[in-house]
């Protein structure tokens, strides 16, 4: 006898779409407001220094769009094969690879002109983290290995690998006992847009999600891309291989996140490290979550959860607060925008007196 | 060798507590990938009640109860909001791990209030880890409740017109997910390695997941798996201690290549229907 129900909802517009994101941000920040205050600082104060360190300075916002670089990589790494309805939660390993290969390659390589070098070291990248992502990609194709559970494991294998690289065979000599690889020589850099210390990977990175966009968008690949991923027996009978479409979306998507990974190393950090990354490639699922898997959208929501990171840390320094408080935020986010998924698929109605004596069970 | 044996099974124990946990939650139908922050959350409560009430029975306690709650936040959002299991289970590792950083600063570095007597050699909750996996087994195959886990995670529909209430079922089973979980996180801290550490758990959640898919969800496999990837833990350190030319994190890819066979060579449609992959397994159910 219950006087509300929730209904499915026939479609989801694209209005629905952005209230119920909007909604479950503002919500979000609302929460984490409320925890600051609870922690005895004020949210107020606190958004404000976010914002004016992230955003509020040449300084600042070239600090967000360094971070922003990674992230736009690793978010399009999930986007794409979610939207074939392919769940790759391994960005983060296949990031690791290529920045393995990446690294081997840029320290290594002799006799090879260099102008060519950096590409090659690029291109790297993306072979090692395509080979890592394609590995479930045909386990759950062939053999319909859950792609989850493969993904996920697969990060821990290659972050493993890499923390074996650096404390064994590639660990710097006498590099006073860190575990890390050797300075990869100037010259075979990833060069900075002229004028910034930015790497020319963010470039990339933003033509990457246009790229991807139009695919989707207008190429027979992408409808079928699309089809797999809304329906599989609708694709299946209508001749479509999903075993092709499977292997396809994640081989570009762990060769996108294998080029973050070599962004990273020969861009910004210009040696290999245990652990370089403070989880790029999971914060790329909270991305591309919110931005429900379209390419563009990934682009500024990217830039505005690099300014969280750069922001956050700031906030931690500044009003001396413990660690912790921007993976409070993203897993706040990612619960609300979780939540606010039922809102957007159903809608709370409310019955008619005749309709509850109707249709009462 | 028999202290070997005894050093596994302590190492194993977290694995042991949390894999059991997450194998209700995924026979009622829940995949919970957030056992990592669950048992971060579990870590720093039992420390922390522990410390401030003086008995690591209480901390123990306390662990479990804040594990559930952590468990409850992924029960709601998955069974009552039904959103995507993934992203959910993925929010509840993140958070975990920065609320713990946050909240655990004043517990750094102090000594915990760990367990003074030991039974054949080792602490008291890797008995009770042990006496779980009989209860387990004898719940999930001779009880009530056990047949209704096994009902709502196979076919829900069927499950809801023979009148069990669904949602109660897979809310029940999150919680022992979570409360086993923390429970796990708590030995850590009160037990195997008594003190807080930002990130203590170091993977073993990780590690307990891919667990409950290389046992197939049974809890005697999932007792020798945790003991077998005990013993990798230990090894991996003793190893080093002997001069063997192994690196530990070599030996640490183990656990996770093996589910990634066990899983390959088990994934024929046949064997698959024999092993019981619970056919609702991270699917929402509304009536």
């Amino acid at each position: 006898m219950k006087r509300f129900v929730f209904e499915r909802r026939l479609s989801t517009t694209q209005e629905g779409y952005l209230r119920v994101t909007v909604l479950s941000i503002l919500f979000s920040i609302f929460l984490f407001g409320v925890f600051l205050l609870l922690g005895g600082s004020n949210p107020i104060l606190a958004y404000l220094k976010i914002l004016r360190s992230a955003f509020g300075s040449l300084r600042g916002i070239s600090h967000t769009t360094l971070r922003m670089i990674p992230l736009v990589f690793t978010a399009l790494a999930f986007a794409l094969p979610y939207r074939a309805g392919v769940w790759n939660i391994g960005a983060e390993g296949q990031m690791y690879m290529g920045a393995f290969l990446a690294t081997g390659v840029a320290l290594s390589i002799q006799g090879m002109p260099d102008s060519l070098i950096v590409p090659a070291i690029i291109f790297s990248g993306f072979l090692a983290g395509a080979i890592w992502g394609a590995i479930s990609g045909i386990l759950r194709g062939l053999l319909k290995v859950d792609e989850i559970v493969t993904t996920l494991m697969m990060n821990y294998i290659a972050i493993l690998w890499v923390s074996y690289l650096v404390t064994g065979p590639w660990r710097e000599k006498g590099g006073w006992g860190y575990s890390h690889s050797s300075l990869i020589p100037k010259e075979r850099w990833i060069p900075f847009i002229t004028g910034t210390e930015i790497p020319v990977t963010i470039v990339l990175g933003v033509l990457f999600a246009f790229i991807i966009a139009l695919l989707l968008k207008r190429s027979r690949l992408g409808y079928e891309i699309r089809v797999v991923g809304a329906n599989p027996k609708t694709a299946e009978l209508a001749g479509m291989s999903s075993l092709k479409t499977i292997l396809l979306v994640m081989l570009v998507a762990g060769g996108l996140a294998g080029i973050a990974g070599a962004g990273e190393i020969a861009g910004v950090q210009h040696r290999l490290r245990m652990g370089f990354s403070p989880g790029y490639g999971f914060t790329g699922i909270v991305i591309a979550f919110l931005s429900r898997g379209n390419p563009l959208v990934i682009i500024p929501v990217s830039f505005l959860f690099a300014g969280m990171i750069v922001g956050g840390n700031t906030l931690q320094i500044v009003m001396k607060l413990p660690s912790g408080i921007v993976e409070i935020f993203q897993g706040m986010t990612l619960f609300c925008l979780a939540g606010g998924q039922f809102f957007l698929e159903y809608r709370m109605k409310r019955r008619k007196r005749w309709e509850i004596f109707s249709s009462s069970p | 060798m028999g202290d070997f044996f005894v050093l596994a099974l302590s190492a194993g124990t977290p694995f042991i507590l949390a894999s059991l946990g997450e194998i209700f939650s995924q026979k009622s139908g829940v995949l919970n990938i957030g056992i990592e922050g669950m048992m971060l959350i579990g870590a720093l409560a039992g420390f922390s009640v522990a410390h401030h009430s003086g008995s690591p029975w209480i901390g123990l306690v306390g662990g479990v109860i804040a594990g559930s709650l952590a468990g409850l936040i992924h029960g709601f959002l998955s069974i009552t909001l039904m959103a995507p299991q993934v992203i959910s289970g993925m929010a509840l590792t993140i958070f975990g791990f920065g609320i713990t950083s946050f909240l655990g600063k004043p517990f750094l570095g102090l000594p915990a209030t760990s367990f003074e007597t030991s039974i054949l050699g080792v602490t008291p909750p890797v008995i009770i880890a042990l006496a779980l996996i009989p209860l387990s087994v004898f719940i999930l195959t001779k009880t009530r409740f056990g047949i209704h886990i096994r009902a709502v995670g196979e076919y829900p529909e069927a499950a809801d017109s023979a009148g069990v209430n669904v949602s109660l079922i897979r809310y029940l089973c999150v919680l022992i997910g979570g409360g086993m979980a923390g429970l796990s996180g708590a030995y850590l801290s009160l037990a195997y390695s008594p003190m807080w550490r930002e990130g203590m758990t170091a993977g073993r959640g990780w590690i307990a997941l891919s667990l409950v898919f290389f046992s197939m969800r049974k809890p005697i496999f999932a007792l020798l798996g945790a003991i077998f990837f005990g013993a990798l833990w230990i090894l991996q350190f003793k190893l080093q201690g002997l001069g063997f030319g192994v690196s530990p994190y070599l030996l640490m890819m183990i656990p996770y290549a093996s589910t990634i066979l066990v899983l390959s060579l088990l994934s024929s449609e046949r064997i698959r229907g024999r092993i019981g992959v619970p056919e609702a397994l991270g699917k929402p159910y509304l009536r």
